[in-house]
């Protein structure tokens, strides 16, 4: 017989049913409680192990083909280690798949894709392996370090290295009676470049604003190219420093006063659109990430090896700067392999496999002797910008509330860059925004 | 000829038109023109989306991805469908999503008719507060209850299957489908159920003989909503596969990389994804408008 519905099992039922949301809720990445940053504390960091075997599995993002076609399998001969699976996903998704798994303490996976802001959101919370620093190989270049890195703990190893650098078009500079040869190397003298490269039919610069990580990631760079950074050593935003709003005012003259912005450029929303605008003469100058040199010497592409330009992006209060794009792996916290893991991770950072991301995928390595190698250079020329640019300014400030501040930002900078705001107030609003999630994340 | 004069001494049959008239007919013209164009700029709002999704997975990339968009019909081309529906990697998923979308529907549709016809003609205590109980469940953020799923698929195997994912659309998709079907059942006469009884026909024969074909319209609607809901579920599709349960939502959603878009893929997977939508909807406009309850309390 069925039992009846009293009003007292109703409001069980009812209790259970918000009892069962309430602590579904208490699971985020922002909160040390529901994670696993307790089993973090009593552990320690893991060092390399004598000889792991058995077998992980890997999630990456869908940026390299290399591994899945070679890299895997060179690994396995070497080491023994099988790997299960590895899966590449769609970079904006495999957040909310990480942090559901780890949130979950899910032990299925052992290496996952990480950058910056990922190391440091998983990592603060306790779900990312701390890596001792025997684990961590010696001549891997400061920058991509920094993106598996957080608050001076390690949390991963890169797998490629990203700065942005600059790329003109010599056809176009030589139809707009600029020297080719070099690009400019002031931001007055950038402007005036752009002026003669703008045409009633093409802008002489463009760029990515059109989605929230693009805005975030122009900002950084005109405020680094100004001599301004994002915090001070307590994290308070001092973005709207002089130096920050100046940046600002400049970039927003590019497209409002001295009209040398392609208009576009608030609409492009990804790096690979702006390689397509530049390959196909649409634009004359460009920052952007190193694969844009493979983009611009590509079949179908209006430009060749012997046609690209690349240099420094040239500064307004310094000589240059520049911002960062590496990602890499780290280890579960959850993994119940991970010296195996680990083995995937230094494997990939070794000199063999950062050849191949020079040779054939066109990203910068991770490990100097490589970075120094003429081969590497001769294959990628780019990389003698890069050499270059370690001599100067280069960050990404990923934190663990970047993706919020990323949205935030982008609002700002949108608005100030169609006139709806000033830079100053537009720079104002957002460092109190940005305060109180510094205040939240680090539980101030 | 005579005049028939009402009481009121007005004269009946055709009367002179005065400038009222004409001024009242027109406001009514003009209504109806705004009323039409009103139509059409919401049709081209609500249909613009689509249709550049369609211009989009139609041409190549190189032809619109320029300051002035090339659209020569020489260029237009199938071949990323061809591509794409030769492509197991998007086969798959595409038959998960319908092998998904279906079962859901089926369940929710044989348990939520059943429910819904007990709620429609049983008075019990905490008839109602049941039935808003099943809305609150509705307003639960699903975000919040992605972990304690991850969880409970994983604790039955379910994690990354197929059937993971019709349990999951089930147990919140049910809910509204009982909501729904609730109001189709009480808008049928009890009097019919009544009759029927009398000609002797059990409370399953009832249900049926009489109310489902009575509802056929209002069950295709939900039916039609059931399935929209979960063939197009993004969000736990996304948390709650990996490799083996991937839908077509999640499939799509990969063509968009870090540092690159493939638009024409995307595009055209957004088409492919959006079809059995539009065929259902247009298939259950059809059903309504033949209007069976009407039909029905007539006879």
């Amino acid at each position: 017989m069925p039992t009846p519905l009293t009003r007292r099992r109703l409001l069980s039922l009812s209790g259970l049913a918000v009892g069962a949301v309430a602590l579904g809720g208490c699971v985020s990445a922002n909160d040390s409680s529901s994670n696993g940053a307790s089993g973090a504390a009593s552990e320690g960091p893991l060092k390399p192990g004598s000889a792991p075997t058995g077998e992980i599995t890997i999630v990456d993002d869908n940026t390299n083909k290399l591994f899945q076609a070679s890299t895997i399998a060179a690994f396995e001969a070497k080491t023994g280690i099988k790997v299960k699976s590895y899966t590449q996903g769609n970079f904006n998704d495999l957040h909310d798949r990480y942090a559901t798994l780890f949130a979950a303490q899910d032990s299925s996976i052992d290496v996952v894709m990480t950058w910056a802001g990922w190391s440091a959101e998983f990592g603060q919370a306790g779900w990312l392996q701390e890596l001792d620093s025997s684990a961590v190989p010696a001549d891997l270049i400061k920058p991509a370090l920094d993106a598996v890195s957080w608050q001076g703990k390690v949390y991963g190893l890169p797998k490629f290295s990203s700065v942005q650098t600059m790329f003109w078009s010599k056809p176009l500079f030589e139809q707009a009676g600029v020297d080719p040869t070099k690009g400019p190397e002031s931001w007055d003298e950038f402007v005036s470049t752009a002026k003669a490269l703008t045409t009633k039919d093409r802008y002489g610069y463009a760029c990515d604003i059109g989605n929230a990580a693009g805005a975030y990631q122009n900002f950084l760079r005109v405020l680094l190219l100004n001599g301004g950074d994002m915090y001070d050593a307590d994290y308070k935003p001092i973005f709207n420093s002089e130096q920050g709003v100046q940046a600002l005012s400049n970039f927003v003259d590019l497209l409002q006063v001295h009209k040398v912005m392609d208009p576009s450029s608030l609409q492009i929303s990804n790096a690979s659109d702006l390689g397509d605008l530049f390959a196909k003469g649409r634009t004359g100058m460009v920052f952007n990430w190193p694969f844009q040199y493979a983009v611009a010497t590509a079949q179908g592409s209006a430009l060749d090896a012997s046609t690209v330009g690349n240099g420094l992006i040239p500064g307004m209060g310094v000589r240059s700067a520049s911002i960062d794009g590496s990602e890499g792996f780290a280890v579960s916290k959850f993994s119940k392999n991970k010296e195996a893991a680990l083995a995937w991770l230094q494997f990939v950072a070794t000199g063999d496999v950062q050849k191949q991301i020079v040779t054939q995928e066109g990203w910068f390595p991770v490990s100097e002797p490589v970075l120094t190698d003429p081969a590497s250079v001769k294959a990628l020329p780019v990389l003698k910008t890069y050499q270059e640019s370690t001599a100067y300014a280069t960050k990404r400030w990923g934190t663990p509330w970047s993706s919020e501040l990323d949205q935030l930002m982008s609002v700002q900078i949108i608005n100030a860059m169609n006139k709806k705001t000033t830079p100053k107030e537009a720079l104002d609003t957002l460092a109190t925004q940005t305060q109180a999630l510094v205040d939240k994340y680090l539980k101030r | 000829m005579s005049t028939l004069t009402t009481p009121a001494g007005t004269t009946s049959g055709p009367r002179a038109s005065t400038p009222g008239d004409a001024g009242r007919r027109r406001r009514r013209r003009l209504g109806t023109v705004g009323h039409r164009v009103l139509v059409a700029l919401l049709l081209v709002y609500l249909l613009a989306p689509f249709l550049w999704m369609l211009v989009y997975s139609l041409y190549p990339s190189s032809a619109l991805q320029q300051a002035h968009p090339d659209l020569d019909p020489a260029l237009l081309t199938g071949a990323s469908y061809g591509r794409l529906l030769s492509d197991s990697s998007f086969l798959v998923p595409m038959a998960n999503s319908a092998i998904v979308g279906i079962s859901t529907t089926v369940v929710c549709m044989v348990l939520g008719s059943a429910c819904a016809y007990a709620f429609a003609r049983y008075r019990f205590r905490g008839r109602n507060a049941l039935l808003l109980g099943m809305l609150t469940v509705q307003a639960i953020p699903v975000i919040v209850l992605a972990v304690p799923l991850f969880i409970l698929l994983r604790a039955f195997g379910l994690y990354d299957q197929l059937g993971g994912l019709v349990v999951t659309y089930t147990a919140f998709i049910l809910p509204l489908v009982v909501w729904m079907l609730v109001g189709f059942f009480d808008e049928i006469p009890p009097s019919l159920e009544r009759a029927a009884r009398i000609d002797g026909c059990n409370r399953l024969q009832i249900m049926v003989k009489i109310a489902f074909p009575l509802a056929a319209p209002g069950l295709a609607a939900t039916a039609i909503l059931a399935f929209i809901t979960s063939w197009s579920d993004f969000f736990l599709a996304k948390v709650l596969t990996s490799t083996a349960a991937t839908t077509l939502p999640v499939k799509t959603a990969a063509f968009q990389g870090l540092f690159a878009m493939d638009y024409t893929s995307a595009a055209t997977a957004g088409v492919i994804t959006a079809v059995p939508v539009l065929v259902l909807a247009l298939v259950a406009q059809k059903w309504i408008i033949h209007g069976l309850v009407e039909g029905a309390v007539k006879g």
